[in-house]
Order: C-alpha cells, then structure tokens, then sequence
C-alpha cells in the first residue's frame, strides 16, 4: 500500500548487529566528550593563556572553559537545529547562517560553512530532483578576469606562495556572486535573505552597545579591532569606536548604512504595499541601524548614510521632491552663510584629523605605484612595500585596484561594477514588477553608500560587498527571467510551505 | 507539526540516544575521577611594580648616557614579561638549576600567566604536589634573577665604559689646565681680566691728559693776543699813592657860617624876617656858604708813582703762555705715544680673552664631565653591589605543597562530562530528527 501511495519509506529498522554498533558509536561519543572535559580540567588553563593571552578582560582563567564552551555551542546548535526542524528543512538555517556571515567577519568559517550548506542543498536537491536548475550569470565572465588579475600578482611578489591563502578565501567571497542567482529566484527569497540581514546586523548593532558597556565597565577599549583603529580623539575626549562583529569599524558603518538605507526605502513604500507591521519592522531596523552607523565613528559611514537618506525621500516622493529639494538648497544655504556648515566640518575634521591627513600622503604613495606600473599594478597587498616605510594600507578602493591590479584591474572590476550599474538602472526602467524596481533602487542607494566610502577605505575584498553584488544579480536575473514558479518543485532552495 | 513539542517529542522518542551517550559520558567521568589527580598545579606569584628603579641621582650631561633602561611598567611590559618566559631563557635557567629534570618538562610544565590580582603568577604542573612547588617556586626565582639581570645590563656596560672613560676625562682636565696655564704665559698676562682693566684706566687717564693739554693749548692760543693787547694798553707807570691836606680857607668859611647860622637863629627870636639885622645876617651867610662850595674840602700835598701791576700781571701770563706753548709738543707726543702703546696692547685682549674663554670652557666642560662620569661609576658601582631587583616575592606569594591544585578535579570531571554529555545527547537526537525529517521531505 505504501508502494502504491507513494509515500516516502524510511529504513528505520535496524538488526541487532546494526543496533549494537549503534550503540556502541553513541557510547564512544559519550566516551570522547568525558575525555574532552578530562582534559579540559588539566590543559585548560594553559589554552586559555595561548589563545586569549595573559590577562583577558572579563575572561580570565575560567576553570573548564572548554568544556563550558562546548555545552554553550551545544545549545547553540541544539537551537539552529531545533529552527531547521521547525522550519522544516535547514535552508533557513543556511539563509541565516550566510546573512549572520555577511554582518560578521569575527565568527570564523560561517561564511564557509554557510556556503558549504549551500553546496550541500544544491548537490541534495538536484540529486534527488535529478536536475539542478542553475542560472549561470553572465558575470561569471567578470568573475574569471578578476582572478587573472588578482593572480597577476603572484608574478610581482617575491614570495608567491604566501599570496595564494588570501586568494583561496577571497575567491569564496566571489561565489557569492554565481551561487546567490541560482538560489534567490524568487522575491520571497530576496525578502526572506533581506530579513535575515536585518536582524543580523540589529543583532551586531546590539554587540556595538556591549561593547561601549564592557569598555566603559573595563576602562579599556574592548571591541573586535585593533588598537590602531579603536578609539578617536573628539573635543570631548576619547570615544571608542565600536565594530560590532567586524574587525574594523569602517567596515561596520559599511554594512549598517548599507542595510539601512536598503530597510529605509523598503519602509517607504506606498500604502497597500505593505503591511503597517512589516513597514514598522523596516523603518526601525533603519532607525537602528542608523544610530549603529554613528557610534562607530567613521565619518564616511556618517557622510554616506546622511547623503543617502537626504536623496531618498527625494526619489520615493516625486509629488513633494521639488519642494523638498528647494528645502534643502535653502538649509545648506543658512548652514553656509552661519558658518553652520564650516564649524561643523571643522569638528567632524579634526575627530582623528592626524587620520585623515595621512591618507592624503598614502593615497600619492598608491598614485606613485599606478604610475610606475600602469597595466598590471605592483600587485595585491605590494603597496605595503613599494616606498612605503610605514606600510600603510591604502584607504582608497580606487587606488586599490589602480595601485594592486593597474589598467588591467581598472577594466575588469570598473567593468562589472559599471555593468551592474547599468543592468540594475535597466530594471529599474524596465521592471516585471514593482517590487523589483524597488529592490533595484535599493541596490543601487547601497552602492552608492560604498561607493562614496570607497574614497576613504578599502571595501574591495569585504565579502559583505560581494554578497550586496550577488543580491544585485539575482535580482537582474529575477526580473529577466520570464519563467513563472508556480510549483514547490520548481524552488531548488527554500521551497514555499506546503 | 513542527512546534517545540514536536521537537521535545523527538528527542523523548530517542531517549535510549540520548541515554547512551549520557552512559558513556558519565561512565567515563567516573573512570577518570578514579584516575585522579593526574597532575597538580602549583602557583608562585610576583609582583612587578608599576615604576623601575632609577639608578641616577642627578641629572646628567648630554654625553653621559641616563640610568638603566628597562622595559616600559605597564601592560606591554606584562606582555613583554610573558614573552621574556616563552623565550625560554629562564626555563633554561631553571633547567641549570635543578639539573636533575629534563630541560624539555620544565619547558612542557611551566607558564606564565597574570591573574586577576594583577601579579605574575607562575603555573608549574607536575606529577606530585612536592614537584610542582619546587618547580613553581625556582622557576620564580630563575625568572626575578633573570629579571635582574635583563635590567642590570644595561648599566654594568655602562659601569665598563664608565671606568675607561674616568681615566681619560681627568686626563682631558688636566691637559685643558696646563695649556691655560702655557697660554697666560705665552701672553705675558697673569690675571687678565685684571691687568685689561688696569690698561683700559690708565689709557682714559692718559685720553684724559691728552684733552686737557689740547684744551689748555686751545685757551692759550686764544688768550695770548687778549693779554697783549691789554698790555699794550695800559700805562708803564701809575700813581700809586697821593698825599691830601686840609684847607685853611674852608675851615675858617666853616665857623663863621656856624656863628652865622646861629645868630640869625637866635635874631628869629626877636626880630622879624624884614629887620635890616635879620636881613644882614641871612646875606652874609650866603655869602660864605657860597664862598665854601667854591673852596675843596682837602688839599693835595704830594702823589706817589709805580709799575702797572695789571700790566706786568699781563706780562707774567703771556710768559706762562709762553712757557706752556713751548712744552706742548713734548707733552703731546709723550702722551701720544703712551696711548698708543696701552692701544696696542688693549687691542689684543679681546682675542686673548676668547682664547682664554675658550680654554676655561673646555675646562669647565672637562671638568664637569670628569666628575660627573666619576659620580655615575660610584653611583653604578653602589647600585650593583647591592643588585638591581625590582621585581618582588616573599613567603606568603611563594608555592605552596600543599597548596598545590589537584587536577582534574573530580568534581569539575563529574559536572561537566554529565552536562556536556546530556547536551551531545541532545544535539545528536535532534540532529537525527533533523536528518529524517529532510528525508522524508525527499520526492520519490
């Protein structure tokens, strides 16, 4: 009856030899977790000195840290897989897994085992499903001459070999780009991802607090970042500049702005589009976001998010945009002739004013080394040693790419930047739906955010920006994509509920 | 339904899973809380102080390097403190001490760490309570020599080079000293500075003398013609003296208008302005009052006659004149050459001054740094003799036997293997959930 019903069998019988071996291999897990914690009670505290150093904030010397934190991951997982089964399969716990990846480059191998789940679901689904519809974007051309540029490199360093880990996890970043089209093929994807990324980066925005709390709590700085780059000098003394769960706080004014505005143009959409819930949960994530923007400190995340929130309005509301727009020549006007405008800047200005003095003398340095190499570069990463006595990183995208990868460089990633630019201005004039003119505009008000950061930091190898640029392909490929999902069968990722 | 009972179900439907590995997790715990304690720890402390000690006492020239340069006292200090042991120098320093263990356990057994109570603490790990204690407290004490010597470099090479340089500083004085000396002789000067001032006075006294014989030539040249001139005007000789008697005719006069006087007085009396005798009398005494005022009082007798002394004072003047005009040249040209000579000697004395400035200054300086470079080897030599250890331990942050931790603890074992190995349970339960449930989603 089964057979003839079609109904899925399970092999849930086993003998008793497979019962016992069964057993037996759960014993000996049980067996490999007291050895752990045994262990643990003897070099635990050694650990903790070689892997956190000798004095710790706020953990120091905790007697079985490993053993607690293995019951802590435990719970944790209990919990990711608790989601997976309640959502019916682990699609939302890999979404998640890679949007909690995109907002923290602190946790280590999420992002890889994210797209390993990825991998997994495709490689799955397509056997079972005998056929893996996978869209293969143009891109992917872009794709290949950014890693013949990047390998260039290896030509011009004197040690290769120490090139080649960077590139490895760099080039993950690029999958981005090819797997995000083959699985977000629908809008519920892309909102679905987009959630996900909202509460993440709400969740980081929560870190940055903890961190301002344990810091003001310590006396010293605690945040993800280096002590190069964790406090600024202000007029009201030294404020430290919160990472939430990045590594460098212009990296998380990056993300924060980036989603924010993204959650502020969804929120603003017209009425009987979206539901008052959903419109409070985005415009709060801006809100949010917004304030987590700020407390970071990087004076081009303010710059970015403040000209991006001034140009939304004036795009969603064409009814009142003239009148906004005069408002605002008006304010800037007042702001010029108060000398509003001018002390402002010399606050803003002088926050690090050593900092950005600098740039200006590494970015003639990045300038220096375009000129000396102009096809090919001096190579990723070779800045640091092309006269450069203080090795200092570049804090320009542009330099980066002109300085590390030369003309060549310049054409391929300025070519498939431009070209997405394009290809999402054509949606935007040539929609299938609305909603995917909305998503093109909100891609497009995100790169703009980078874009403008791109002057003062390097944004280039964020995989943060790669995920922002595969979004923007599956949304093109969306909206060119003529097919209709009508059946589950059709969703290879994140089927809708039956 | 997917809820959270269903997932409380699956797990209680595995129970037996769970169950097994909670076995096997606590069946282990207990093996090895038998087995215990497989080690113990022992834990000597250090206090490093904030500050190093300075070993100068007073600040020095520029040529003289400062005291003892030691690692900067705040966190990187501990940082650098931690790397100082990872380095392995005082391991092998414990290794020499105590010969009799290998160089490769004290290496495997012994950390540094700091505590929340901001000492270094030392972690030995041994196989029985007596060697961790041992081992803890010689590598604390390894580890404080090690410190002293790391601090007490520095200035032991600077004490070497203090006691070659000290002999060859005073020498330096002494040589700077004896080319004065050859200098002020070589220059005819004893006290300089004396004997400038000495020729500076004479030769404004002798500018002095040189005015006033100018300024007297200048006066007598005007005043010769002036004494000349008013000698030539005036007589050779001049009464000097003349004899004067009285006059006979004027005394006689005198009486009679006495007696007149008095007899028109007394007529006055009795008779009127008109009467003939009133009018007599009045006419007669006109009559010699008149005659009176023609006739001088006194007589001239005799006058005597003598030499101008106006003149010949004129004539002595013109010869003083004279007389000094004649040695004017003479003076002028002895003064002349007495200034020149104070001239040319003054001239030279600025150039002697500088050199003689100069070669004090180089003594001074040799002098200052000689004595200097003798007080920092003293100094040095005090401080060294004594030890340069700033870091500090006594008996009550020495380890301890019995003191020693026992690790594992079979308490810590049997709470954590049953908590983790429940979790793992867990976890494996569900993930066997999960695995079905994604095969049942499966099409077939």
């Amino acid at each position: 009856m089964r057979e003839l019903n079609h109904e899925p069998i399970l092999t849930t019988d086993f003998n008793s030899k497979t019962s016992l071996w069964r057993g037996l291999a759960l014993v000996l897990v049980g067996w490999l977790v007291a050895f752990f914690v045994k262990n643990d009670g003897i070099f635990s505290r050694r650990i903790q000195i070689d892997i956190l150093g000798p004095n710790p904030a706020f953990v120091n010397d905790i007697p079985y840290f490993g053993s607690v934190l293995l019951i802590v991951v435990g719970l944790l997982l209990i919990f990711i897989v608790g989601l997976a089964i309640k959502s019916g399969s682990i699609d939302r716990v890999v979404l998640g897994m890679l949007a909690l990846s995109l907002n923290a480059d602190v946790i280590p191998m999420l992002f890889q085992l994210s797209v390993v789940g990825f991998s997994y679901i495709l490689v799955d689904r397509g056997l079972r499903q005998r056929r893996i519809p996978f869209r293969l974007t143009p891109m992917v051309v872009f794709m290949g001459l950014m890693i013949l540029s990047y390998a260039v490199s290896f030509l011009q360093n004197p040690e290769p070999l120490s090139l080649i880990s960077n590139l490895l996890y760099r080039s993950t970043y690029l999958i981005l780009v090819i797997l995000l089209p083959a699985l977000l093929v629908s809008r519920r994807h892309l909102d679905t991802l987009f959630d996900f990324m909202l509460v993440a980066a709400m969740l980081t925005v929560g870190v940055e607090i903890a961190q301002y709390i344990l810091s003001a709590m310590s006396g010293s700085i605690i945040t993800f970042s280096t002590s190069g780059y964790n406090s600024v000098v202000t007029p009201f003394g030294t404020i430290p500049r919160l990472t939430g769960l990045m590594y460098h706080p212009n990296h998380q004014s990056n993300i924060l702005a980036t989603q924010g505005i993204m959650a502020l143009w969804f929120s603003l959409q017209p009425k009987g589009t979206l539901n008052r819930r959903r419109r409070m949960f985005l415009f709060a994530g801006y809100i949010i976001l917004a304030f987590g923007t700020v407390i970071t400190m990087s004076r081009s995340g303010w710059l970015s998010i403040a000209v991006a929130t001034v140009l939304v309005p004036l795009i969603r509301f064409n009814k009142i945009a003239p009148w906004y727009f005069v408002t605002l020549v008006g304010l800037g006007l007042l702001a010029y002739t108060t000398g509003l405008g001018e002390a402002s800047y010399k606050v803003i200005h002088d926050i690090n004013g050593a900092s950005a003095d600098f740039r200006w003398h590494i970015d003639d340095i990045a300038l220096e080394a375009f000129f000396t190499r102009p096809w090919f570069g001096v190579g990723t990463s070779n800045l640091l040693d092309f006269f450069n006595p203080y090795q200092l990183e570049v804090h320009d995208t542009y330099l980066q790419i002109a300085s590390g990868m030369g003309l060549f460089g310049i054409l391929v990633f300025g070519g498939y930047i431009l070209t997405t630019i394009i290809r999402l201005i054509n949606v935007v004039l040539n929609p299938a739906s609305p909603a995917y003119r909305d998503w093109a505009i909100a891609l497009l008000f995100g790169l703009m955010i980078t874009a403008i950061q791109s002057f003062f930091a390097m944004f280039l190898w964020i995989k943060f920006l790669w995920g922002v640029f595969g979004i923007a392909e599956s949304v093109i490929m969306n909206n060119s994509d003529k097919k209709t999902h009508q059946s589950a069968n059709d969703f290879i990722f994140l089927p809708p509920q039956r | 339904m997917n809820d959270v009972s269903s997932i409380v179900f699956a797990i209680y439907s595995r129970r037996l899973m769970v169950m097994l590995v909670l076995l096997g997790s606590v069946g282990t715990g207990i093996f090895y809380t038998q087995q215990t304690p497989s080690e113990y720890l022992s834990v000597a402390k250090i206090l490093i102080p904030a500050t190093s000690p300075t070993v100068s006492l007073k600040t020095e020239g520029g040529n003289i390097p400062n005291g003892p340069i030691v690692p900067d006292q705040n966190e990187d200090l501990r940082v650098g403190v931690i790397g100082i042991i990872r380095s392995g120098a005082v391991h092998d320093r414990v290794a020499k001490a105590l010969p009799g263990i290998n160089p490769k356990t004290i290496r495997k057994n012994v950390i540094g760490d700091i505590g929340s109570d901001s000492f270094l603490h030392v972690l030995a790990y041994a196989k029985t309570q007596e060697e961790a204690a041992m081992l803890a407290n010689a590598f604390s004490e390894a580890f404080q020599d090690e410190m002293q010597a790391i601090l007490e470099s520095s200035p032991r090479r600077t004490l070497e080079s203090f006691i070659a340089r000290e002999p060859m500083a005073w020498q330096q004085f002494s040589q700077y000293s004896t080319e004065l000396v050859s200098y002020l002789e070589g220059a005819n000067f004893t006290d300089l500075e004396v004997e400038a001032v000495n020729m500076l006075a004479q030769r404004q006294a002798v500018q002095r003398q040189i005015e006033a014989l100018e300024l007297q030539h200048s006066s007598n040249l005007a005043q010769r013609p002036v004494y000349k001139q008013l000698f030539e005007s005036r007589p050779e000789f001049i009464v000097t003296g003349q004899l004067l008697s009285e006059n006979s005719v004027y005394k006689s006069s005198l009486e009679r208008s006495s007696k007149l006087a008095t007899e028109l007085a007394l007529k006055k009396l009795e008779l009127t302005d008109k009467h003939p005798e009133i009018v007599r009398l009045t006419n007669e005494l006109s009559m010699v009052q008149a005659r009176m005022s023609q006739q001088a009082e006194m007589t001239h007798s005799s006058s005597t006659m003598s030499q101008d002394p106006q003149a010949l004072s004129f004539m002595q003047r013109m010869v003083e004149i004279d007389i000094a005009e004649a040695s004017y040249d003479s003076q002028k040209a002895i003064f002349e050459k007495t200034a020149s000579q104070l001239d040319s000697k003054l001239q030279s004395v600025p150039a002697y001054r500088a050199d003689v400035s100069l070669i004090n200054a180089q003594i001074t300086q040799a002098r200052h740094h000689a004595e200097d470079i003798s007080a920092r080897r003293a100094e040095l030599e005090f401080h060294l003799t004594h030890g340069l250890r700033f870091t500090m331990s006594n008996e009550y942050t020495k380890a301890l036997p019995e003191k020693a931790l026992a690790l594992p603890t079979p308490i810590g074992i049997m709470i954590f293997s049953t908590l983790a190995g429940l979790i793992v349970g867990i976890l494996a339960a569900v993930v066997s959930e999960l695995v079905k449930q994604m095969r049942l989603r499966s099409p077939y």
